[in-house]
């Protein structure tokens, strides 16, 4: 683990300055790169960001980024991105969910699980199988039943994965 | 050294050498540039040399030598009577030591100093190269 120095923390903060770039694609490099700066990069300034972005790439990126940083502080303001109209914000945020991995989300996956769209119910039942509770088990055999197959398959997969965890474990 | 001629030229009125020059402190990966990177980039205005700063930033943080040195040294032979190391190098070239116990100080200092001219000397070339980039830049600018 690389740990934080004086150096990072003034990458860090300049990076954080240009989330507020009056042009997007600086934004969206901005948030980008804060992905590629390690767990320690504070949430705030990205969050705070998110919840007034209006451009989808920007904000697909500060999901991600939130998603790579694996900071669980993050997760009751993602959770508000699962309800969005534009399914790849959906998307992307039901994978940052997974990739911080937290129990926390689970509730709000397993909602997910019956999107309108199909396929963010695949991306739901892979981020459950990746933060590997067993507490979501009952809700995906519920969707053994899904009309998509691909969604079918990934929620066998994700039945798969935990119970290979906690047969490991 | 090889970071001053490139922070130099981060100043460059050509946003092309500007973002080169920022490129090439991330391949560097010396993390004193950062500074010098950061007082960039509040005054640029050219997309693109944005862009290459914010990814020197990312190639800094991700390059090796920033990591900690490890806790244990990677040979470690107390009391040896004989050792030889052979150790294969990305150029394939391999680079073989012995060292006999008790060692031999002049032999040591000789050896480290050999090292420190190999060093001076790749070092040198680098930074020739990036002088003579430069150069062939500002011809083309003209």
């Amino acid at each position: 683990m690389i740990t934080n120095n004086q150096y990072t923390q003034m990458a860090i903060e300049a990076l954080s300055d240009k989330l507020n770039d009056s042009i997007p694609e600086i934004r969206a490099k901005a948030a980008e790169s804060l992905g590629k700066m390690g767990d320690s990069v504070p949430i705030s300034a990205l969050i705070n960001r998110l919840l007034v972005e209006e451009n989808q790439q920007v904000r697909l990126n500060l999901i991600e980024t939130l998603g790579e940083i694996g900071n669980d502080a993050a997760i009751p303001d993602l959770v508000n991105y699962l309800n969005v109209e534009d399914i790849l914000i959906r998307t992307a945020t039901v994978k940052a969910l997974g990739k911080i991995g937290s129990e926390k989300a689970i509730s709000y996956l397993i909602n997910t699980l019956s999107d309108a769209e199909a396929s963010v119910r695949v991306v739901a039942a892979q981020a459950l199988g990746q933060i590997g509770s067993e507490e979501a088990i009952p809700n995906l055999i519920q969707v053994f039943s899904d009309p998509d197959k691909t969604v079918r398959l990934q929620v066998a997969d994700a039945i798969g994965k935990i119970g290979q965890r906690y047969a490991v474990a | 050294m090889a970071i001053n001629a490139c922070v130099q030229k981060l100043a460059d009125s050509d946003p092309q050498i500007r973002a080169e020059m920022a490129k090439t402190l991330g391949k560097l990966g010396s993390e004193e540039a950062i500074s010098f990177l950061c007082q960039s980039l509040d005054t640029e205005t050219t997309k693109d040399v944005i862009f290459e700063i914010m990814n020197a930033f990312t190639v800094i943080h991700n390059s090796g030598s920033n990591q900690p040195m490890p806790e244990n040294p990677k040979y470690n032979f107390p009391n040896a009577q004989n050792v030889q190391i052979v150790e294969q190098t990305d150029g394939g070239d391999v680079i073989a030591h012995n060292y006999a116990s008790p060692p031999n100080l002049a032999e040591a200092v000789t050896e480290i100093q050999n090292s420190l001219d190999q060093l001076a000397e790749t070092k040198l070339l680098t930074s020739q190269a990036i002088q003579q980039e430069i150069q062939q830049n500002s011809d083309f600018k003209t």
